[in-house]
């Protein structure tokens, strides 16, 4: 019982930064219509731009998340302005390919960069685990899962509160409506990549100290945050932030109960399962997918 | 103009290992061989279907263990071994096939990078099997043994050469066929932008 109270603990606390991931992804296919492969590779600038924050340039370390945002979101919004836009109006598959020319092309930069040997990144935090009653937790993962729940508690509050949210809410539910009553489709696209960039930057930042880095990271990320938003619905926030947390708690039980080896495979199955069986997504409403 | 071009292409194709002398630039021809019949596989699919498997890897993967697993535990002759690396993952993609083209578009692509994905672990987590990441060392080399001549193994780089070439001339003949073959049925490229 213990430890199914401990793997239900690791779930959720790695299940928000996956929600943050999806959340990002789902933002972006929903009201650009892209299907952004490179979504991961985001999460990996996050994570090295916290590193060279830290080690390079030696800032705080609470510090170093906000400026992983800052240019995840600003690669974000050149990768919008210097690919998407022109490519506006084009096929959601020429655009996915050119997004997989885009993930390949960053992984590779990274490992220009960066090298290929994993890195690990400096934290404040203790390695001695908090012990809470039958569980223990270490401090980082609960610092991470606070960042990551008010950052989608932000993302929330901008999508439903600003004006700026409401004329991203009207893109997204009508495109040409939107553009009648003066909302600025281009500028809605540019800050809606860079926002979910910023916030797959933000995951990455998150999680960098976690794990450990290395160029292909974003691989994995990738196809995590796809799993959550397929699992959601694509195009559907509340789902990705929901499907996130399933994701966590679903790849914990499996590498508890299962084989640790295949923690990964359990995103698979599940893009695999829902999409063969419930395609629109567990909490969503029905969209074309043949 | 075509013709000719395509003749002495393929003269120096087949001549290749007698000008080429640097073992390691033969070497990457035999890669540039064996990548050409990769990608003439996805062509069929996504050149004359319009559908994007980033799975590809996992067929190219099951192929080889296929080929491994025969011929390292089991010890079969390695012609029977590429034969099930043929036959083997046309199995599997027949299976996924019928499961995934269901799905178009970034639907299927997820759906090909998600099981390449499993496969993937499968064979690095399956110890027992597959050896790991530690990987099946040791696969024979393919053999032509005629009668009354000593056997020929084709295990000099030069051979394999030849072995690839012909895999490669053969596999663009198969795609040739096949799409000549479907052309008065269903025609594929028909389905490219409006599928059924």
């Amino acid at each position: 019982m213990d430890q199914l109270l401990q793997h239900l603990l690791n779930g959720l606390l790695l299940g928000a930064t996956y929600s943050l991931l999806g959340i990002g992804l789902t933002l972006v296919f929903g009201l650009m219509s892209v299907v952004n492969f490179a979504h991961g590779e985001f999460y990996t600038l996050g994570a090295y731009a916290a590193f060279a924050a830290l080690t390079v340039a030696s800032v705080h370390f609470f510090l170093a998340i906000p400026l992983a945002i800052v240019v995840g979101a600003a690669a974000g919004a050149v990768c919008e302005r210097g690919l998407l836009r022109p490519l506006r109006g084009q096929s959601i598959d020429t655009v996915m390919l050119v997004m997989i020319g885009l993930w390949i092309a960053m992984q590779n930069a990274e490992l220009l960069g960066w090298g290929g040997v994993a890195k690990s990144v400096p934290t404040p935090f203790p390695t001695q685990p908090l012990v809470l009653g039958p569980v223990s937790v270490a401090p980082l993962r609960v610092f991470v899962f606070v960042v990551s729940a008010a950052l989608i508690l932000g993302a929330h509050l901008l999508l439903a509160r600003t004006k700026l949210g409401r004329a991203m809410r009207a893109t997204f539910q009508d495109r040409e409506t939107a553009a009648l009553m003066g909302v600025s489709i281009e500028r809605i696209h540019t800050v809606t990549f860079a926002f979910g960039a910023g916030l797959a930057a933000a995951a990455g930042a998150l999680l960098g100290p976690v794990f450990l880095l290395y160029p292909s990271m974003g691989d994995l990320a990738s196809l995590k945050a796809f799993s959550v938003v397929i699992l959601g619905g694509l195009g559907n926030f509340a789902g990705a932030a929901l499907g996130g947390l399933v994701l966590g708690v679903a790849e914990e039980l499996g590498a508890g109960y299962v084989s640790s080896g295949y923690r990964d495979a359990v995103g698979f199955l599940m893009i695999v399962a829902v999409l063969l069986l419930r395609p629109s997504g567990l909490f969503a409403r029905a969209e074309r997918v043949g | 103009m075509r013709p000719v071009a395509l003749l002495l292409g393929l003269a120096a194709a087949a001549t290749a290992p007698f000008w080429v002398w640097n073992p390691y630039h033969l070497h990457t021809l035999i890669m540039a061989g064996i990548f050409a019949v990769l990608a003439l596989s996805l062509n069929l699919l996504l050149g004359y279907t319009g559908q994007l498997s980033l799975g590809h890897a996992a067929f190219f993967g099951i192929g080889a263990y296929a080929t491994a697993l025969l011929t390292v535990k089991l010890e079969w002759s390695p012609w029977i071994g590429l034969l099930a690396a043929v036959v083997l993952p046309g199995l599997a993609g027949w299976v996924i096939g019928r499961l995934a083209l269901k799905l178009r578009g970034a639907y299927f692509v997820l759906l090909t990078i998600s099981f390449a994905g499993c496969v993937s672990l499968v064979s690095v987590n399956w110890m027992d099997l597959t050896n790991g990441p530690l990987g099946l060392p040791g696969v024979p080399a393919l053999e032509i043994a005629l009668p009354g001549l000593p056997a020929l193994s084709l295990r000099t780089k030069v051979a394999f050469y030849y072995v690839v070439l012909v895999a490669v001339v053969l596999a663009y003949l198969v795609c040739l066929a096949l799409i000549r073959a479907m052309r008065w049925t269903a025609r594929p490229q028909a389905l490219g932008p409006d599928p059924p």
